[in-house]
């Protein structure tokens, strides 16, 4: 039998130590390490998508028996969607990790840095490939524990106060979490993601709501949802760079894949038709106060990493809308929903945001590296000191912005069309989609805006000598931008490869 | 019933301790005794139910709790050693100092 | 049909991809990277002009060819006379601003990043028009906006540059939402984004006319924003920050015209389903020629008054594209009427003579180093051949016979007019008298009268060949241009019954010239011989001036809306600061709390319990050892000691027991 996805999980597992010992020799070494094995994953991850395209359920599956005398088993699983979420997120922590190489030159303990993020890997790629609701829950709290130590040991500023807010934030989700998953094991007896949602159908559905309430409130905390967002900007803005870019694109995509599979997935189907419907008109709402929130507080932020964090929350508010624009016009009964333009567009937007925001983190953080200053009033001009950053940020700001031929333009296209063909159906969403539009107009002025007090414009008249030095990012920084820069056009003018993924996907 | 409020009384007095304690010792009791709490509170639900597993767990989770308690407290050795003192406060600060002094020279 | 095929394809994708190899070729050499750039734009053109025979020996249907590109949408062009009358304008275009580029913009830094520019605009403007599917042609509009974007702020030291791009790029993008929305709501109609999909859903029926309204005017939101219309004109005047190249191609030829290009392709796709035409006729046509007419007259009255020479040329391409809009709503019969076909043969007019207008200027700003038309003067003896090519363009802008735009200009006017709306009839004449007076004002500011003193300080020279050639051949197309009107509307397939001989002897012919003659008069005398009661009435302060020297305000209001969103922005972000100490508010008190029942509840109990233990443990202590030393080899001590511990554990087994 195949043990890819076992792989996926036991060897940046095992490698941990590995890691270790290694960076207590070299920095480089072990940054090569980690962005080997994580290639390794990508590989492995890769080896399953026939299997997802081909299967009749386009799912593939492997089951484990774990303790023979309980008769318990865990299973590991991807579908469409998962699998193109965790292969963006391996692809993101190579780049993190090359990064790393010239961004942690000088900083202490680096060999703890770097066992950190290979074992922050495990619990974040886990996260998608798991169809056991313990292991689930196992995953996601283990992202937290080398989170917390990322950010608090070589963040800025007061990083542990930041690092705590974030931990104690997400935790308190993540009991939320706890609950619904506990319920939901009361309910149906079962720990399997598959079997519960079959079982939940026929005995659960009174305690489903509870249940789909409290799991998409532990998820919103994650996913950075107004007015739970509270530990987004000081965690992402007192990161290093590479956990920003980490946490921002795949950590917080994580809280919303959670509620595409969990809550959507699992328990939606259990809920009555109405109070369904008003849960996603509920959830319409929260995306688009995220959405304005995010975007009006980047326009005026000065702190180049803040500005970022708040980009970050704005288009968290982008993709809950867009899961708000779940198909419920189907008729009671049928067990499978293939996914609709708007949720297709929802998911890909998950994608690109990942790969563009990513992208984002590490321009601003190899800014922050060359220029030593974080105030972007004290900006300017840099497009002639650092062409090639300049030519990354720029790409990652306008592909935030929504512009063609960037990532994140095709995936909001789709979301609109989308959005029309469910105003079709229920026309409460015809005011959210208007707003949604004007707010894209929002993101783009304070990508432009960006731009202009970044990159354009003069160097500041005092041109001290520290400015006069600036100089060009060096080599592994500037090869982890092209990866991403890379992935940002791929994914904007052929996003074909993940489109045949994602349209795979089943829901129920 | 009355079990779980057993350990949930265990559990706040070891939050509260936890909570205001500023020695090193008392901090590692304090969560000892939240752990125990927790492990309890395993037990009582599993005898309740008819279920052998509280018992299976019990064993494991004190392994494991033993285990544990044996690198803490050589930690908290090392580290009282190290800093002349076991009041939490004061061995922070004294870190605070160092780092600045480093970052000075 | 094979050769269409195919050049159909490369005329967008060769300097698309071509656009790629410019920052390569740059880093070796500059020459070789110049002409690589009119070598493709040369094959741009000639592939665009291939075109045309398909087209005219054809039947005026679309061909259409499509590659698989994501799953359920295919990439594909879409050739009918409309897009091939686009693309061989704007691949002209292209060559003759790529070959006047060399001359303008020559020793200026960052050329790479300017020809790559450049050719990224020829490609996605084709790709615009003959894209097949909406999706597709949305990608292409917004990426012309980009490069819109990236042109303005090309030289972006300037703060000034900056600015003016981000206003454009953000006002472009309002009208692009709009036409997300139209996009999206078709799509829901229709289950399909292709141009052909749409038309034979149309053809099927069982769609809502009223929808389609809707469709119509978000249609036209999008079309407004990308073309200057009102109210979203007060870009183009901004967009002037470009290099005066930029501003002959995008501003002036090409991009402004993709609204026009817009309307007039769903005019066509609408003209299939005459049900269509009829619920448009009440709200939208009239709406679109009174914003052509009111935008035509408001351009007009602003070019004007202001004294930048890129300014007249902005305003007048604002209010040129205003008689294309009227035209396109005087199309009441959808694309077979004559408004349709008028509006688009004054948009290719207007291109030559707008743009050769914008190749003069830049000579002129390159050679005396201002915009501002005060301090010119008298520009005829250093700036001869301008002086002559600017005369034509004048007299082509103001539509004077027989030069392009008598013609063109005429047939929109005669258009509206046969619509039988007097007032907009009105309007667009009154709009051609103040062309006339603005263009005469123009003419004189710049070329007439003595030399200023600004001029005699610098040598002036007239521009460089390379800059001149191409506005030769602009001036020439101005000349013979009106003839072709017939073999334009052959080419479109269009039935056209105004012939050139009857433009001449219409009835409007001579009420145009009747009211040129006042307004020119009026100009010449305030310009040209510097008459001070008209220049005084000029330069008063009077409520007309202040509206005019204001653009109506329109700016004004714009502002005050950004900076009311900043200042939101910022009270959220306060609001935000202030909320976001609470968890962590919340957390201390919550540690205050114990931190106060510890210090109450311990110190105080903990004493007396203290002594309690301590109590305990001294007397069990004292007591151990007080056993310690009694000898313990004694058999009555081991008795004794024995029988207390079973009394004791009997006492324990009762207790626990129940005995």
């Amino acid at each position: 039998m195949d043990y890819s996805l076992l792989a996926v999980f036991a060897i940046p597992a095992i490698s941990i130590p590995f890691v270790y010992f290694t960076g207590k020799k070299s920095n480089k070494a072990a940054a090569i390490f980690v962005a080997l094995i994580a290639l390794v994953t990508l590989a492995l991850l890769s080896t399953t998508v026939p299997a997802v395209l081909n299967n009749p359920d386009h799912r593939y599956v492997e089951t484990y028996t774990w303790i023979p005398v309980l008769n318990s088993s865990f299973s590991l699983f991807v579908d469409g969607m998962s699998l193109s979420i965790a292969m963006i997120s391996v692809v993101l922590i190579i780049a993190a990790a090359i990064f790393s190489i010239n961004y942690m030159e000088g900083k202490k303990n680096v060999a703890v840095y770097y066992a950190l993020l290979s074992m922050l890997s495990v619990g974040l790629v886990g996260v998608f490939i798991t169809s056991n609701l313990i292991l689930f829950y196992f995953c996601w709290e283990m992202m937290l524990i080398p989170a917390y130590f990322i950010v608090g040991n070589w963040g800025y500023r007061d990083s542990y106060k930041a690092a705590f807010k974030f931990f104690i934030f997400t935790h308190a989700g993540a009991v939320f979490v706890l609950l619904g998953l506990g319920a939901l094991y009361m309910a149906t007896g079962s720990t399997d993601m598959f079997q519960v949602q079959s079982a939940l159908m026929t005995h659960g559905t009174d305690i489903a709501r509870w249940i789909l309430i409290a799991l998409t409130g532990g998820f919103a905390v994650k996913m950075a949802i107004v007015p739970v967002h509270m530990w987004l900007p000081d965690a992402h803005s007192e990161a290093p760079a590479t956990m920003s870019a980490l946490l921002s694109g795949v950590i917080i995509s994580a809280g919303a894949y959670a509620i595409l599979r969990l809550s959507i997935g699992v328990v939606f189907p259990s809920v009555d038709a109405a109070f369904g419907v008003t849960f996603l008109h509920a959830l319409a709402i929260f995306g688009i106060i995220s959405a304005f929130f995010g975007s009006l507080i980047a326009l005026v932020e000065t702190d180049i990493k803040r500005l970022i964090a708040y980009s970050s929350i704005a288009h968290m508010g982008y993709i809950m809308f867009g899961i708000s624009l779940f198909p419920t016009n189907v008729t009671a009964g049928t067990t499978v929903i293939v996914v609709s333009t708007a949720i297709a567009g929802t998911i890909l937007h998950i994608l690109s945001h990942a790969v563009s925001k990513g992208l984002f983190f590490l321009s601003a953080g190899a800014i922050m590296h060359q220029t030593e200053t974080r105030d972007i009033r004290e900006m300017g001009g840099l497009a002639g000191k650092m062409p090639f950053t300049t030519v990354s940020g720029t790409i990652a700001a306008l592909s935030i912005a929504g512009a063609p031929p960037f990532a994140c333009f095709i995936s909001e296209v789709l979301i609109f069309v989308g959005a029309f063909q469910v105003i079709n159906y229920d026309t409460f969403f015809l005011l959210p989609t208007a707003f949604m539009l004007v707010a894209t107009v929002l993101s783009l002025a304070y990508s432009l805006r960006f731009i202009s007090r970044v990159f354009l414009g003069t160097a500041k008249a005092k041109e001290t000598p520290e400015h006069k030095q600036i100089l060009e990012v060096p080599k592994y920084m500037k090869i982890a931008l092209a990866i991403m820069v890379v992935m940002v056009i791929l994914i904007g003018i052929y996003p074909t490869f993940f489109l045949n993924l994602i349209q795979t996907v089943q829901f129920g | 019933m009355d079990f779980v409020i057993l350990s949930l009384v265990m559990m706040v007095i070891g939050i509260y301790g936890l909570l205001t304690n500023r020695q090193l010792i008392k901090v590692f009791i304090s969560v000892e005794l939240i752990a125990i709490a927790a492990t309890l509170n395993f037990v009582m639900l599993a005898s309740a139910m008819g279920v052998g597993l509280g018992q299976a767990f019990l064993i494991l989770a004190f392994s494991t709790d033993t285990a544990i308690s044996g690198v803490i407290l050589a930690l908290l050795v090392v580290v009282s050693k190290k800093y002349g003192t076991s009041d939490i406060g004061k061995i922070l600060q004294t870190i605070k100092d160092k780092d600045e002094s480093e970052v000075e020279a | 049909m094979m050769i269409e095929d195919v050049s159909a394809w490369l005329v967008w994708v060769l300097p698309l991809i071509a656009s790629l190899f410019v920052p390569l070729i740059g880093k070796y050499s500059a020459k070789a990277r110049d002409y690589f750039v009119i070598a493709i734009a040369s094959v741009t053109a000639a592939l665009a002009l291939s075109l045309v025979p398909g087209v005219i020996f054809g039947d005026g249907q679309a061909k259409i060819a499509t590659i698989s590109w994501i799953s359920g949408l295919d990439a594909g062009v879409y050739i009918d006379p409309l897009a091939v009358l686009f693309t061989s304008l704007v691949a002209f275009f292209g060559l003759i601003i790529t070959i006047y580029s060399l001359g303008y913009m020559k020793g200026e830094e960052g050329l790479t990043r300017y020809n790559y520019l450049l050719l990224l605009f020829i490609g996605s403007m084709i790709g615009l028009v003959l894209s097949d599917n909406l999706i597709q042609m949305f990608i292409f509009w917004e990426m012309v906006g980009l490069c819109s974007y990236s042109l303005i702020s090309f030289w972006y030291k300037r703060p000034e540059s900056v600015k003016a791009g981000t206003k454009v790029f953000i006002m472009t993008r309002i009208g692009d939402i709009s036409l997300l929305a139209a996009i999206g709501i078709l799509f829901t109609m229709f289950g399909t984004f292709s141009f052909r999909g749409i038309i034979d859903g149309i053809v099927l029926g069982g769609f809502d006319p009223e929808l389609m309204v809707v469709v119509a005017f978000l249609v036209l939101g999008g079309a407004i924003a990308k073309s200057a219309q009102l109210p979203l004109f007060t870009w183009l005047y901004s967009a002037m920050e470009a290099p005066t190249s930029v501003s002959a191609l995008l501003h002036a030829a090409t991009m402004v015209k993709a609204g026009i290009y817009l309307l007039a392709r769903f005019i066509l796709i609408f003209s299939v389903a005459p049900v269509i035409i009829e619920a448009l006729h009440p709200l939208w046509f009239p709406i679109v020629a009174w914003i052509g007419v009111l935008t035509a007259i408001i351009g007009a009255s602003l070019a004007l008054t202001t004294t930048d020479i890129k300014g007249v040329l902005a305003y007048s391409t604002i209010s040129q594209i205003g008689f294309m809009m009227a035209g396109l709503g005087a199309a009441v019969e959808g694309a077979a009427s004559v408004g349709w076909f008028s509006s688009l043969f004054h948009m290719i007019s207007h291109a030559f003579f707008e743009g050769l207008g914008f190749l003069l200027a830049g000579g002129i700003i390159h050679a005396i180093g201002t915009r501002d038309m005060r301090l010119m003067g008298g520009l005829k003896k250093a700036m001869p051949i301008s002086f002559i090519l600017m005369a034509i363009m004048i007299i082509t802008t103001s539509g004077l016979p027989p030069f392009a735009a008598f013609f063109s200009k005429g047939l929109v006017i005669t258009s509206v007019t046969e619509t039988g709306n007097l007032i907009q009839t009105i309007l667009l004449y009154a709009t051609a008298a103040i062309t006339f007076a603005y263009s005469i004002r123009m003419f004189s500011l710049v070329f007439m009268g003595k030399e200023s003193e600004h001029i005699q300080k610098q040598h002036v020279h007239e521009s460089s060949k390379i800059m001149l050639i191409p506005a030769m051949v602009l001036a020439a197309f101005c000349i013979i241009w009106g003839i072709s009107q017939p073999l334009i509307a052959n080419f479109m397939h269009f039935e056209l019954e105004h012939t050139l001989i009857g433009a001449f002897t219409s009835l409007e012919t001579p009420i145009f010239l009747l009211l040129l003659l006042p307004t020119g008069l009026i100009a010449y005398y305030t310009y040209y011989k510097n008459n001070q009661t008209f220049r005084r009435v000029a330069a008063g302060k009077n409520p007309l001036t202040t509206m005019l020297n204001h653009a109506f305000f329109f700016d004004d209001v714009y502002n005050s809306i950004a900076r009311g969103i900043s200042k939101f922005s910022d009270g959220v972000r306060h609001f935000e600061n202030t909320i976001s100490v609470f968890p962590l508010k919340f957390g201390q008190s919550v540690v205050r709390i114990a931190n106060v029942v510890h210090l109450y509840f311990d110190t105080k109990a903990y004493n007396s319990l203290d002594k309690l233990i301590n109590g305990l443990s001294n007397t069990t202590l004292t007591g151990v050892s007080k056993m310690r030393k009694a000898p313990s080899a004694s058999l009555r001590n081991y008795i004794a000691a024995s029988v207390v511990g079973f009394i004791i554990i009997a006492v324990l087994i009762i207790l626990t027991l129940g005995v």
